[in-house]
């Protein structure tokens, strides 16, 4: 039986550390209030020590910052480091980046706002790497159950479109999976938008991810028995909660969710 | 008997092998590279056939559209080497997901190109459902292995996918493993030299490492 899979998240960011240019992996809440967490290295190793099903790195801002050369050396350091799938994104928006990356060590990619504004990006990487290597990544603000808006922009604050339509469209282009974030629930700890999962996993085929909210083990379990969800990402849970994949999976063992044997 | 025989893999060293993983310029290379290394072998990227002279294993690793490794796999000149390595030389090869269904006869995914078609059979679309079973099929299920297949580990293990491609017809004489999924498909072969996978055991962590070393020390 397929397993449903729990993916810490490490959101990054380059800061000065002792007078260098550096990555450095952060939390947000609702997409602001930085903080530091530490080396996303040392953070993926521990992640990878404690049996995460796969890992999410993602490029804070990567939309104006882009892929520089120092992105892609932490990428392929973090492949040496670690046998397990790495979804990477932030700032990729044509095919050669997404070639970059994944030439680097990442076995999928993530589109964020370039899925949103250029129609040939999904198929183009799909036909040269497969629809099962693109993960696009939605920002949601709820308005009640049945009314998501896909958000864009600084602090994720200008409505790009409906969820609905975005996501008929991102399914007809290629993407393999779809992450989605709730901006208002994000860092927060206080659940999971269990209505949002439920209503996208009606609508679509493709893996749905759910993620922004994720504050006890009992919030996965609901998101996974209630919402059908396929996967559920967490950045703050895993890094400030004292929480760890293992915690969560026995969790979702004894209510009978179907998670990875561990021999 | 079969535990004699695996017990036999103690005197072969690790080592001693290198691992030749052609290089498509799609798919991520690294990870494999990273995974045999890890195990002890030594591991380069094969992109000619000038590139292979030391190798004694070969694999056809697995992250790209069926068309796109198909058409960079005979612009390298690398079919002719590794029709001789494979149904001549009857040498080691491991074919990773899309890999292995390069060595089927065509995929769904690309109907314009043929594939190497070393194993008699096609790769189809995996047929889902939103309730069910979700295509692409993502993440760690599990996978039985028949008898015949001789892979030392029985106990449930689970392995890591990522496609919406798969053989989903036995092909004959051929010990497979099964995965229940979407209908059901087949997760591993074994065809003389051939080995092939479905998953992506060097992504598979533990399980997946133990089968890169099956391939090294059974072949």
């Amino acid at each position: 039986m397929l397993k449903r899979r729990i993916i810490p998240k490490i959101l990054i960011e380059r800061r000065v550390v002792g007078g260098a240019l550096e990555f450095v992996s952060i939390t947000t809440q609702r997409f602001s209030s930085v903080r530091i967490v530490g080396d996303p290295i040392s953070q993926a190793k521990l992640f990878e020590s404690q049996l995460a099903d796969e890992l999410v790195v993602l490029q804070r801002d990567g939309s104006q910052s882009g892929i520089s050369e120092g992105f892609r050396t932490l990428l392929s350091r973090l492949a040496n480091e670690s046998f397990m799938p790495l979804a990477v994104g932030g700032g990729i928006d044509s095919v050669d980046k997404a070639s970059y990356l994944i030439s680097a060590g990442a076995d999928k990619v993530i589109i964020g706002s370039a899925a949103l504004t250029d129609p040939t990006l999904l198929s183009s990487i799909a036909s040269r790497f497969g629809s099962q290597s693109i993960v696009v990544s939605l920002d949601i603000v709820s308005h009640g159950t049945d009314e998501h808006s896909v958000m864009t922009g600084e602090a994720r604050s200008q409505v790009a479109g409906n969820l609905d339509d975005i996501l008929s469209q991102c399914v007809s282009q290629g993407a393999g999976e779809i992450l989605l974030t709730d901006v208002t629930r994000d860092g927060l700890g206080e659940g999971l938008n269990l209505s949002l999962g439920a209503y996208t996993t009606e609508r679509i085929g493709i893996p749905v991810i759910l993620s922004g909210g994720a504050g006890t083990p009992l919030h996965f379990g609901d998101a996974f028995q209630y919402a059908s969800v396929d996967a559920i990402s967490a950045g703050t849970f895993f890094s400030r909660r004292d929480q760890t994949p293992i915690e969560v999976r026995a969790h979702m063992m004894n209510s009978g969710i179907p998670t990875r044997s561990i021999t | 008997m079969q535990r004699l025989r695996f017990f036999g893999w103690g005197l072969r060293l690790v080592n001693a092998l290198t691992v030749g993983i052609v290089d498509y310029q799609a798919g991520n290379v690294a990870s494999m590279r990273n995974a045999f290394q890890h195990l002890g072998a030594r591991a380069l990227i094969i992109k000619a056939p000038s590139d292979a002279d030391s190798v004694s294993h070969i694999v056809l690793p697995g992250v790209g559209s069926f068309g796109h490794c198909r058409r960079q796999l005979n612009d390298s000149g690398l079919v002719p080497f590794l029709e001789t390595w494979t149904l001549v030389d009857k040498r080691p090869l491991l074919g990773v997901c899309v890999g292995l269904q390069l060595l089927t006869q065509s995929s769904d995914e690309s109907p314009e190109e043929t594939g190497l078609g070393w194993i008699p059979v096609k790769t189809h679309k995996l047929t889902g459902s939103n309730n069910e079973y979700r295509v692409p099929h993502v993440g760690w299920n599990d996978v039985a292995f028949s008898p015949s297949f001789e892979y030392p580990h029985e106990a449930k293990r689970d392995y890591y996918f990522d496609h919406s491609f798969a053989v989903t017809d036995t092909p004959p004489n051929t010990p497979i493993a099964i995965c229940d999924y979407a209908g059901g498909f087949v997760a591993a072969l074994r065809r003389g030299s051939i080995y092939a996978t479905q998953f992506h055991p060097e992504k598979s962590q533990r399980s997946g490492l133990d089968f890169l070393k099956y391939f090294l020390m059974s072949s």
